[in-house]
């Protein structure tokens, strides 16, 4: 095969060598890359994984959304989420990119950046379902983050949907009252089915 | 089947319009050297008290004479002056014979390409054109061709269509040199700064054999003038201002030559803040570019060196409201009428943008061998480094405080040839050369399309015949290309490799039906290797809010494309009339898949590789007509229907029809050829129809009309040329969207624009074009 190896650098000398008369203009320094070494794609930011856990009591579960070879790739595994009928559970969730060593909680970095951000919840297909933002789960202006909602079942069982919506808003995020959903980028977007029994 | 008869009844129309007998008699002819019989371009005719200049096949001609007793005359250096009479009672051939001069010394200067038989038709943007169009990018600059049209996203990213074909299968020559950078995505304008430019052609159709196995759709010629064949010094300076999105360039060139040694230094700049619809404000859409280029050759009449070296670097704002998180935000920005982040007007450039930079650096020699063989040889290294900043800085603090580019692919590209032209007769021309090509890919940042190594290998011969009133030339390649490929799949490495080879064939040739009236015939088959954007994009593609995937299993793309072309001109008026029909057997395009690819950011649309036979069938036609002393009419249209066969879907973003019409006013002395203008022009684009929703997240806009008015003058001094030019684009303020912008989505187009243009040339050399 007529296959020669130029190394990548040797033609960055020798085009900055003619630059040379005008390297004032030239680009600044640029750093090695080899074709035959590429990026590992598990060495980018990836969020893998939403983990929403439920408390109720003593009694604490976790659901999660996982896809960790991230778009295309194999399909994600949605966990159904089981709650009991008439209760009011306590949630937190967490953001993970799981291809990191250990683990990388991004939602540490929403909850730092909570003025910029927001999450947003639609339950359907089942009433008496709602999800709603608890008072100290708010930014600096007093506008809800919803990292921590707080889920309650009516009496109606059987099989449902929630969304969940984390919307990026920099800095036109609202500055009071509940929140914007139509405004800012989608980071997440994930609907799990929900089950509810007696 | 319709419009087959549709184009023969059209071109049977003009050919009879010319063939009705005028009271007007031609006199034509070639100027020759009667020592051997090579044709002389460059020798003035004249008959009475007009004159003319053999073109490069010698050709000389005459029109609208009166049956009379004629006085011919015909000079050339280093040749007998040549004097006679003729009797002219009906039109006739006349060659003329010419005699070297024994007196005189030998002066003649030796063109480089004398008798270069025109096989191609190439069409040029009128070097008129090309300073009226100064300040604008590239791509804007073809759209004056007929038949060419953009691709476009938002007002500021532009890239040229064919006949219907883009990105990777059209070949854009740079000074000589394919350009290569990332021209798979349509977002991707092409790096070329136009200031550097005297010259910029296209030939229109399969041109693999001389070019490149891929270019299936056609090439873009940028070349420079020659140097300057006298020694001194001479430049010129070019400034323009745009209102609507305040908008400067400044382009400044210098050329010198001293005795054997010649060179060039330019250097050029663009700065515009955002772009305005009618109503509102483009936010982001503000671009920064800088660029230069010298050049140094040293040139003998047995050999010559050239060295050459341009730089372009640009900043280019993508509109806030066009980067989409999902497919949610992709619908809610579609519904919106108005773009969801509208900002003040500023000329600071935010995330989301790109950042390019591309540097060709050329050396190339020549060697006149002997009297009929010229050997010359080139090498180049292009690099192109592509950063594409997303609109969010990543989560991760640390991440983030690096603000690193998102993408960032780095290309570069080794070229070489040699190529040997012979000419053992004036009749009979051909070249053998051979091409290798070596290129490395490699990214940082979010995995887009793979890295990869690859090479290529092309030899290539053409001869070319001229017998009386034909030309001929029948000509090949055979190219190969081998690439091999790095990614990760589920953490481990990957390195497959693919190895390409075809064959390209080409037959054309041209009939001079008449003085002024060739028909020009083309026979083309070209194959384009898939890219490795085709064989293994895998990810979302954010400016569409999509998901690509690649097929491994692609094959190259195989053309026949045929053309017909007939270009004329009579005393008042010209034009061109183009049919084409291009058959691409294993086309390559995206089709949508179902269902949408579910993310943790919710679903997105998914589109696949896939290949599937296509046809493109179309017409361009362009007339100018000098209606009365100073009034000029002109009027170009284009239509191309691109469907895949045997389905007949129409192929997604293929141009729609489109028309312009341009009226001129010459003002000013008839002595100094008419120094001022004023014009107007209306141009009309019809909406796109019998696309397939499937294919597309909008309906195909409506139509739209554009009125454009400009005046300029020029005034030439003994060593100064000056040139103004001041006018108004869509005068009427239209709002429209164009089905061929990828921002008619979320945004209109450019509401009017103002601009005033300006250029200085001192010391001007009369080789040299000028309005």
């Amino acid at each position: 095969m007529f296959h020669f190896n130029v190394p990548y650098n040797s033609m960055k000398k020798v085009m900055l060598s003619a630059a040379l008369v005008l390297a004032a203009f030239s680009c600044k320094k640029k750093e090695e890359v080899k074709p035959e070494n590429p990026v590992n794609p598990n060495e980018t930011e990836l969020i893998t994984t939403l983990l929403w856990s439920f408390t109720e009591g003593s009694n604490a579960s976790e659901f999660k959304f996982k896809d960790v070879d991230g778009e295309g790739g194999n399909a994600p595994t949605i966990d159904t989420i089981r709650l009991k009928a008439n209760t009011t559970y306590t949630t937190v969730i967490t953001l993970l990119d799981e291809t990191k060593n250990p683990a990388d909680t991004i939602s540490n970095e929403v909850m730092e950046e909570d003025d910029e951000h927001q999450f947003f919840f639609v339950s359907s297909e089942i009433a008496g379902l709602t999800i709603s933002y608890e008072s100290y789960d708010v930014d600096a202006n007093n506008v809800p983050l919803g990292i921590l909602p707080k889920v309650v079942t009516g009496n109606t069982t059987g099989i449902g949907k929630i969304k969940v919506t984390l919307k990026h808003q920099a800095e036109d995020k609202p500055k009071t009252g509940n929140g914007d959903s139509s405004i800012g980028d989608t980071d997440i977007e994930v609907t799990f089915p929900v089950k509810i029994t007696n | 089947m319709r419009i087959a008869w549709l184009y023969s009844s059209l071109l049977l129309a003009i050919l009879s319009a010319f063939g009705q007998e005028r009271c007007h008699l031609h006199l034509s002819g070639r100027v020759i050297n009667a020592e051997d019989g090579s044709f002389i371009q460059g020798a003035k005719v004249s008959v009475g008290n007009r004159l003319v200049t053999s073109d490069i096949a010698g050709n000389y001609d005459f029109h609208d004479l009166c049956a009379d007793t004629l006085l011919i005359e015909c000079v050339y250096p280093g040749f007998k002056k040549l004097r006679y009479t003729i009797f002219l009672s009906e039109s006739r051939l006349e060659n003329i014979n010419l005699h070297r001069d024994t007196c005189v010394m030998e002066s003649v200067i030796v063109k480089g390409k004398k008798n270069k038989i025109e096989l191609r038709r190439q069409q040029s943007i009128s070097s008129e054109d090309l300073l009226r169009s100064q300040g604008l990018s590239l791509g804007e600059q073809l759209r004056s061709i007929e038949g060419v049209t953009v691709v476009q996203t938002g007002p500021t990213i532009f890239k040229p269509v064919i006949q219907g074909l883009y990105g990777q299968r059209v070949v854009m020559m740079n000074n000589g040199i394919r350009q290569e950078s990332q021209q798979w995505g349509s977002e991707h304008a092409p790096e070329i700064d136009p200031f550097v430019f005297d010259r910029i052609s296209i030939i229109k159709g399969a041109a693999s054999v001389r070019y490149g196995a891929d270019a299936l759709g056609g090439v873009i010629l940028l070349d420079q003038n020659p140097y300057r064949k006298k020694d001194g010094l001479e430049g010129a300076i070019q400034t323009s201002a745009f209102d609507n999105n305040q908008m400067l360039s400044a382009a400044g060139k210098l050329e010198g030559r001293y005795k054997l040694i010649s060179g060039r230094l330019q250097a050029s700049t663009r700065q515009a803040g955002d772009s305005r619809t009618p109503s509102y404000v483009l936010s982001n859409t503000g671009f920064q570019e800088y660029n230069f280029s010298y050049g140094l050759a040293v040139q003998k009449r047995k050999w010559g060196l050239d060295f050459y070296y341009s730089q372009f670097n640009t900043k280019v704002g993508i509109l806030s409201a066009a980067h989409i998180g999902n497919l949610t935000d992709l619908n809610r920005a579609i519904q919106n009428e108005k773009p969801l982040v509208i900002d003040s007007w500023t000329r600071s450039i935010e995330r989301p943008y790109q950042l390019v930079a591309h540097e060709l650096l050329k050396a190339q020699a020549f060697a006149r061998v002997s009297t009929w063989l010229k050997v010359s040889s080139y090498y180049a290294l292009q690099y192109n480094d592509r950063k594409e900043f997303d609109k969010h800085r990543p989560y991760n603090d640390e991440l983030a405080s690096k603000n690193l580019p998102e993408l960032d692919m780095r290309i570069s590209t080794h070229q070489a040839q040699v190529l040997a032209e012979h000419n053992f007769h004036t009749e009979h021309y051909g070249t053998l050369g051979v091409f290798y090509a070596q290129q490395s890919n490699a990214s940082l940042g979010r995995p887009f399309i793979p890295n990869f190594k690859s090479t290529t290998l092309a030899v290539f011969a053409t001869e070319a015949w001229q017998h009386k009133r034909w030309q001929a030339e029948i000509g090949a390649r055979a190219e190969r290309k081998f690439i091999q490929v790095f990614y990760y799949r589920r953490n481990e490495l990957q390195t497959p490799d693919h190895l390409f080879q075809n064959v390209a064939i080409h037959l054309g040739g041209n009939y001079e039906l008449r003085p002024h009236l060739k028909l020009y015939g083309n026979l083309s088959t070209g194959f384009r290797p898939p890219h490795v954007s085709e064989l293994y994009s895998n990810g979302v593609h954010h400016g569409t809010a999509s998901v690509e995937l690649g097929d491994s299993t692609l094959v190259p793309e195989k053309a026949y494309s045929a053309s017909l072309s007939l270009p004329f001109h009579t005393k008042k008026i010209k034009g061109e009339i183009l049919v084409y029909q291009n058959y691409i057997q294993d086309f390559i395009y995206l089709r949508p898949i179902f269902p949408s690819t579910l993310t943790i950011r919710g679903a997105f649309p998914t589109f696949a590789y896939t290949q599937h036979h296509a046809r493109f069938t179309g017409c361009d036609v362009s007339i100018q007509d000098t209606v009365r002393a100073r009034w000029v009419l002109k009027g170009k249209g284009s239509v191309v229907n691109s469907r895949l066969v045997p389905e007949r879907e129409v192929i997604f973003l293929s141009p729609p029809a489109r028309a312009e019409a341009e009226l001129r006013f010459l003002m000013g002395k008839k002595k100094l050829n008419y120094p001022a203008y004023a014009q107007a022009s209306v141009q009309k684009t019809f909406r796109k129809t019998e696309v397939s929703a499937s294919q597309d997240y909008a309906a195909a806009p409506d139509g739209y009309w554009l009125l454009h008015l400009e005046a300029g003058f020029t005034r030439n001094k003994e060593k100064v040329s000056l040139w103004w030019s001041a006018g108004i684009n869509n005068v009427l303020n239209t709002r429209y969207r164009d089905y061929l912008d990828r921002f008619r989505y979320f945004a209109d187009a450019t509401g009017r624009v103002i601009y005033l243009k300006c250029r200085i040339y001192f010391n001007q050399q009369s080789n040299h074009v000028s309005l």
